[in-house]
């Protein structure tokens, strides 16, 4: 209880700086500090974390096309070559993109999206709770701390004003990889999002025994009810006027605008002068056990979202991309071949992207393969890269943390994971 | 049925994040529920709010003063400083608006931190449930917006279990309730001020007290027996701003009608503020009011449609003690259909934010909480009518309603911070009654939020 009144506390400082400030400098919120004597320092530096939370299937989102086990191994899940229609979108002959990807896809030949595949946690479950926490923590097992690696990384940060926050939750909540001793911001939207698809199917299940419930959420679904209702106001006192509304007035939201509209609300507040350098948004929506489709289907949808939400992120930023860094991470990946309801069951190692002007674009790391003796268990996609050693190389060439730190405090015990070079450009 | 879960659920706000209190109830779980009777929490949360007397002198000042700056424009005709005394006058109004806003925004905390955090949820339920049944509704009429949490204190807690009578009397006399249903301003026609300046007599309060507060709309009343309550209560109103107690009741001898008052088949002689004394009294311990009443508070906790012979038992243990509500209400927890008819209840609005708050084990900011009723249909002190808010299933289910009570769950799960497994937190709040179908979905969903989202929509969270 008293995480959460502290954390209303914190939440009120930052919108009240916002608030006031926001609303005399027309659309330039923050400005009320103008110049800032930061640029071109570390501080200058942005970092966006994003959560693929539920396990994304990173042989979809990355196929290993060139893989000659590909095919067979994946069976309805393989998509199709790259120039058939729905085909892969080609990154280096060997590995392609999701078609769903699409809108990040001419980033690869800017140079500015990397590939980590065979990307794991290096801790042993297959619980989604108990992963992502282990994943927040920088753990690979419980302890008895519960703070984030991301919020133990920000009094790592050189930035000159020991009263700035630098670390921005973005969304309803402050995720655990952000939660710890350092303050950090919350941009929550005004308006409550629409039931996600995921709870919609779930309830409709749970719903199945009970008339009154289910008769009204069929019909909920059926007519569609909320989509010709105003968003619904949670927060009116809040969020207004600091984020500029979408170009657009949008009468029916599309799949995956409130994703866009939280990257907006980041890439705006990350590119203040003197507005946080750190943020992070959870996406849920990956937990594919069933019809997971190829070209199409459920993954597909979330891969649409998240190459939306990426892209208005990148705009959103404006010259801020330049010193950007976007890391997408999940708790584990998924079978590497499709279970009896046309989904993936959960897995072992997936695959990171990076994004942003900082990154340097490629496949990097190393790949098991999918040949059966190459697989765990003669089912999941052996890791080959360690999520920590991916993100040791993000925190020491961008942001400035001594590796002493890394192997200690961030991510304690883990001296043996070595940062991973070559992500940045130099 | 889990006897302590029927008893947390059903008459209280349902079970908390921790299991410690669940097993308390366990032994005995009517046994917990009656001795809420007799030793109800005192919220520390309502304590420090203002009188309903302090808020009706602040809204008797602000209309003198609005008085008087229109008295002085219309004095001053068309001179120069028009424009800005109109500005000033805006500008009172809206100071004035946010002086009601903050009033309101801190009984709603008042009142949710109350909900969330007693350890006699049955008292407060009760609480509510009388409060509804005496609406005063600030939405209906704007004024009555900052007095709405004083009533529910000053008139209904102290007699939840007390006799009717009082709180008829109470609530017929709190300044909110004769500011909401006009009887502050009903004037007799043959009084001295109604000669004078002839105003009459407004029926409101006189029509909702026999049609909804004692004998019900069937209880056998007449529009004669109407005007005689109405033209009895002249003169029931409240203390002006230059009186001895201001913003309290107070009798107005030069309002009341003179002459005998024919009532319910009964010759009222003139006796002034006496003669609403007798009134009241008459209504208290007629037999339609103890129905009435009795119907209200089975159909509150038991059933939309509940067994006859439970009302009748209620009814009759309410003409059998005087009207003792203490009594009606133990009368209803003993009575066996009450525990089991689990699930034909569902919650309202309220209190499914109320009960979602305690599952989880989190406060509730009071914007927050205001806001969520808002968005749910049921704004707090807020009731479309003087006949409060329906609880009935029909009224509450409907696709729209069901899917926003889906999207405010799912906000709410996103906005906390539970680093406690969802599958304890549901063996907790539903006290290990959640069926296999939900078990499974809470401990196979993709993250804590959506784990969380899915037990405060299912179907055993949203009953009782």
């Amino acid at each position: 209880m008293a995480t959460d009144s502290a954390f209303l506390l914190r939440r009120r400082h930052f919108l009240g700086l916002l608030g006031a400030g926001a609303a005399a400098q027309a659309g330039l919120p923050g400005l009320a500090f103008a110049n800032s004597p930061f640029a071109d320092t570390p501080h200058d530096n942005r970092l966006v974390m994003i959560f693929l939370r539920g396990a994304m299937d990173g042989l979809s989102a990355v196929p290993p096309y060139g893989d000659p086990n590909y095919q067979n191994l994946r069976g309805k899940l393989a998509l199709a070559e790259p120039g058939a229609p729905q085909g892969v979108l080609p990154l280096d002959g060997h590995f392609g993109l999701h078609p769903a990807l699409a809108p990040i896809h001419p980033l690869f030949a800017l140079g500015e999206l990397a590939v980590v595949h065979a990307t794991a946690g290096g801790y042993d479950t297959r619980s989604h709770f108990d992963a992502q926490d282990l994943l927040e923590m920088g753990l690979t097992q419980r302890r008895g701390q519960f703070s984030g690696w991301l919020n133990r990384t920000l009094g790592d940060i050189d930035h000159g004003d020991a009263q700035a926050r630098l670390g921005l939750a973005v969304g309803g909540t402050v995720p655990l990889m952000l939660r710890g001793p350092a303050q950090v911001d919350s941009w929550e939207p005004p308006h409550m999002r629409p039931v996600d698809p995921i709870l919609i199917d779930a309830m409709t299940r749970l719903y199945a025994h009970d008339k009154l419930f289910g008769a009204a959420l069929a019909d909920a679904i059926n007519t569609d009810s909320l989509s010709g209702v105003d968003p619904m106001v949670l927060n009116p006192a809040r969020a207004q006027p600091s984020i500029p509304p979408a170009a657009s007035a949008r009468p029916k939201p599309k799949p995956g605008q409130a994703f866009m509209d939280l990257m907006r609300a980041a890439g705006h507040l990350l590119s203040t002068p003197q507005g946080p350098r750190i943020a992070m948004a959870d996406l849920n929506g990956w937990d594919t056990h069933v019809a997971q489709g190829a070209g199409t289907g459920r993954l597909a949808q979330a891969l649409t979202v998240l190459a939306n939400g990426l892209d208005t992120l990148r705009t959103s930023l404006g010259p801020a991309w330049r010193n950007t860094v976007v890391v997408t991470v999940t708790e584990f990946g998924r079978t590497a071949a499709p279970n009896g309801t046309d989904g993936t069951d959960h897995g072992t190692a997936s695959a990171t992207f990076l994004l942003g002007g900082a990154v340097k674009g490629g496949v990097h790391g190393d790949f098991p393969g999918l040949a059966a003796n190459a697989l765990l268990e003669n089912r999941d996609l052996r890791m080959a890269s360690d999520l920590r050693g991916v993100m040791k190389g993000v925190l020491a060439e961008h942001l400035g943390v001594p590796r002493g730190h890394l192997d200690t405090v961030i991510f304690p015990d883990s001296a043996a994971i070595r940062p991973m070079d070559g992500l940045l450009k130099v | 049925m889990n006897r302590a879960f029927v008893a947390m659920t059903r008459f209280g706000y349902g079970a908390g994040s921790d299991d410690s209190e669940a097993r308390a109830v366990a032994s005995d779980p009517q046994g917990w529920l009656k001795a809420q009777l007799d030793h109800p929490d005192e919220p520390s949360s309502l304590q420090g709010l203002p009188s309903g007397a302090d808020q009706m002198v602040q809204l008797l000042d602000f209309r003198f003063q609005r008085r008087q700056a229109i008295l002085a424009r219309k004095a001053g005709g068309m001179a120069d400083d028009n424009g800005a005394a109109a500005a000033e006058q805006q500008q009172a109004s809206r100071l004035r608006g946010k002086d009601v806003q903050n009033v309101y925004l801190a009984e709603v905390g008042g009142r949710v931190g109350a909900a969330i955090q007693s350890r006699t949820p049955f008292y407060e339920r009760l609480v509510a449930f009388w409060g509804n049944h005496f609406t005063v509704s600030g939405r209906q009429r704007p004024e009555v917006r900052p007095l709405s949490g004083s009533f529910e204190r000053e008139a209904i807690r102290p007699h939840v279990t007390g006799k009717f009578h009082d709180m008829l009397l109470a609530s017929t006399r709190h300044p909110a309730m004769g500011l909401f249903l006009d009887n502050a301003v009903s004037v007799g026609p043959d009084s001295p001020a109604g000669l004078r300046n002839h105003r009459g007599v407004n029926e409101n309060l006189g029509r909702e007290i026999m049609e909804l507060h004692t004998l019900g709309v069937d209880g056998g009343y007449t529009e004669e027996d109407v005007r005689a309550l109405a033209r009895i209560l002249t003169g029931w109103s409240i203390g002006r701003l230059n009186a001895p107690e201001p913003g309290r009741f107070r009798f107005f001898p030069a309002l009341h009608e003179p002459g005998p008052k024919q009532f319910l088949g009964r010759t009222i002689p003139e006796s002034g503020e006496e003669e609403g004394m007798i009134a009241l009294a008459m209504l208290a311990s007629h037999p339609s009011t103890a129905h009435h009443l009795a119907l209200q508070l089975a159909k509150h906790f038991v059933a939309d449609n509940p067994p006859p012979a439970v009302v009748q038992r209620l009814a009759l243990a309410y003409m059998k003690s005087g009207g003792d509500l203490g009594i009606v209400t133990r009368t209803l927890v003993a009575q066996p259909e009450t525990w089991s008819q689990f699930g034909s209840k569902i919650k309202t609005p309220y209190d499914f934010v109320i009960s979602s708050a305690r599952a989880l084990g989190r406060p509730i900011e009071a914007r927050f909480a205001a806001n969520s009723f808002n968005i749910l249909g049921q704004p707090l002190f807020g009731a479309p009518s003087p006949a409060g808010w329906p609880d009935d299933a029909a009224s509450w289910t409907g696709p729209e309603a069901v899917m926003l009570r889906l999207q405010w769950a799912q906000a709410f799960a996103e906005r906390g911070h539970d680093e406690t497994d969802p599958s304890l937190l549901t063996r907790a709040a539903l006290m290990g009654m959640a069926d296999a179908g939900l078990t499974q979905a809470v401990a196979r969903a993709e993250s804590r939020p959506m784990a969380v989202a899915m037990l405060l929509g299912s179907p055993m969270f949203q009953r009782r």
